[in-house]
């Protein structure tokens, strides 16, 4: 079940461990949750923004949960742009209750912020029936995706809106904006993140804010094991294409060029096959990850 | 007649004449945006949005399922080449 405990947030300031605040720790949330409990991920989209935005002069705040990683791309930030300011906070958004959400916006408050990047986010195992999910599942679709996104706009925004200036660039999915069968409910919870990121443009536009939301297809992490292909950039090569959209007022952005191609060539056939095509690949994936858990499950 | 001259010869002509041009300028002119967009426009100073910039998941990555869905789309874009090179190869067996 969905963890009672409080959230998990811990701020510090590099080269000064000193932590602020701590609270519960979250492993028994973990062990329960197949979803959340993934191996040691590596870094992808996130991580790349942190340094493009360093290499343009702004300062740095990391937020992840785990502090042995972010202290490790806190460090290497530090080595390659000695000049910039970086801080790192500890949080778990898959428990951003609000005692949590006090923390961070304690730890937020005294910040300048000008670009806010809401990429955290958590996707299937693999595809599947929304019926299949647990609950713990779709409790996490809903916490990391759309609550993480919102509450911290809503923490950040305030500030922006005062000063007359600032981004918020949150990273959704082409998933948001296509229909994904099989993958449907993190398909809504950034379509969610869309349609917010639409209204707040335009109801932001006045005071010089700018909110974005960005639609990628595939980018290859680490993580996902791809090579980078046509269709298929690095973090690195996407978040420059990315980085350069941020701050003009297109509130939907797709912002690798070959990613747009593709969009418009699944825009231009028609919705009764393109749904169909989609359904057929993911049932096939799902089918072949069913058989990886049942296998997984009884090697255990 | 051709079916050319047919159709220069309609009195509708004129009136898709101006429905093409139309449509061919919008085409035009959202492709030249798009290559603005992509290739030529300048990032933003962000510097000036203010002092710091806050990254969420900045160190985990996401946990997705894009392995399997990049290898099947690759998969699924071999087999289109394949079939399309079997065909090439039948045709020029004609």
């Amino acid at each position: 079940m969905w963890s009672p405990s409080y959230g998990n947030v811990q701020v510090s300031q590099l080269g000064s461990p000193n932590p602020l605040l701590k609270l519960s720790s979250l492993e028994t949330l973990l062990s329960c949750n197949p979803l959340l409990h993934s191996p040691s991920l590596p870094p992808g989209i996130g991580k790349a923004y942190a340094f493009n935005l360093a290499s343009r002069g702004l300062s740095i705040v990391l937020i992840s949960r785990t502090k042995s990683k972010l202290d490790a791309v806190a460090e290497e930030i530090k080595e390659k742009y000695p000049d910039v300011k970086v801080k790192v906070i500890q949080c778990d958004y898959s428990n951003f209750d609000d005692k949590a959400r006090a923390s961070m916006k304690k730890a937020l408050s005294s910040l300048d912020i000008g670009v806010l990047v809401n990429n955290v986010g958590v996707s299937y195992t693999f595809p599947k029936f929304f019926h299949e999910l647990t609950e713990d599942e779709v409790g996490g679709l809903m916490e990391m995706n759309v609550n993480s996104t919102t509450w911290m706009t809503h923490m950040v925004l305030p500030g922006m809106m005062e000063r007359k200036r600032g981004a918020v660039v949150n990273i959704a999915s082409a998933a948001g904006v296509n229909t994904m069968p099989l993958l449907a409910q993190y398909s809504a919870a950034k379509g969610y993140i869309a349609m917010f990121s639409r209204g707040l443009m335009v109801e932001c536009a006045t005071k010089n804010v700018t909110v974005q939301c960005q639609v990628p297809f595939y980018v290859a992490t680490k993580l996902a094991k791809l090579r980078k292909a046509l269709t298929v950039p690095t973090p690195d090569a996407f978040v420059r294409m990315a980085s350069k959209t941020i701050g003009y007022s297109d509130a939907i952005v797709q912002p690798f060029w070959m990613h747009a191609v593709i969009g418009l060539a699944i825009n231009s056939i028609p919705t009764v096959v393109s749904d169909k095509i989609v359904m057929g690949m993911h049932a096939g994936i799902r089918k072949r990850g069913m058989k990886k858990a049942e296998k997984a499950a009884k090697g255990e | 007649m051709s079916t050319l001259a047919t159709l220069t010869a309609s009195p509708l002509a004129p009136a898709l004449l101006i429905l093409g041009s139309v449509t061919l300028t919008l085409l035009t002119v959202q492709l030249l945006d798009s290559l603005y967009k992509y290739f030529l426009r300048p990032g933003k100073n962000l510097r000036k949005c203010g002092e710091w910039a806050v990254i969420t998941g900045a160190t985990d990555g996401e946990r997705l399922h894009v392995e399997e869905l990049a290898r099947q789309e690759r998969s699924v874009f071999g087999r289109i080449v394949k079939l399309l090179l079997e065909d090439i190869q039948v045709l020029q067996g004609i």
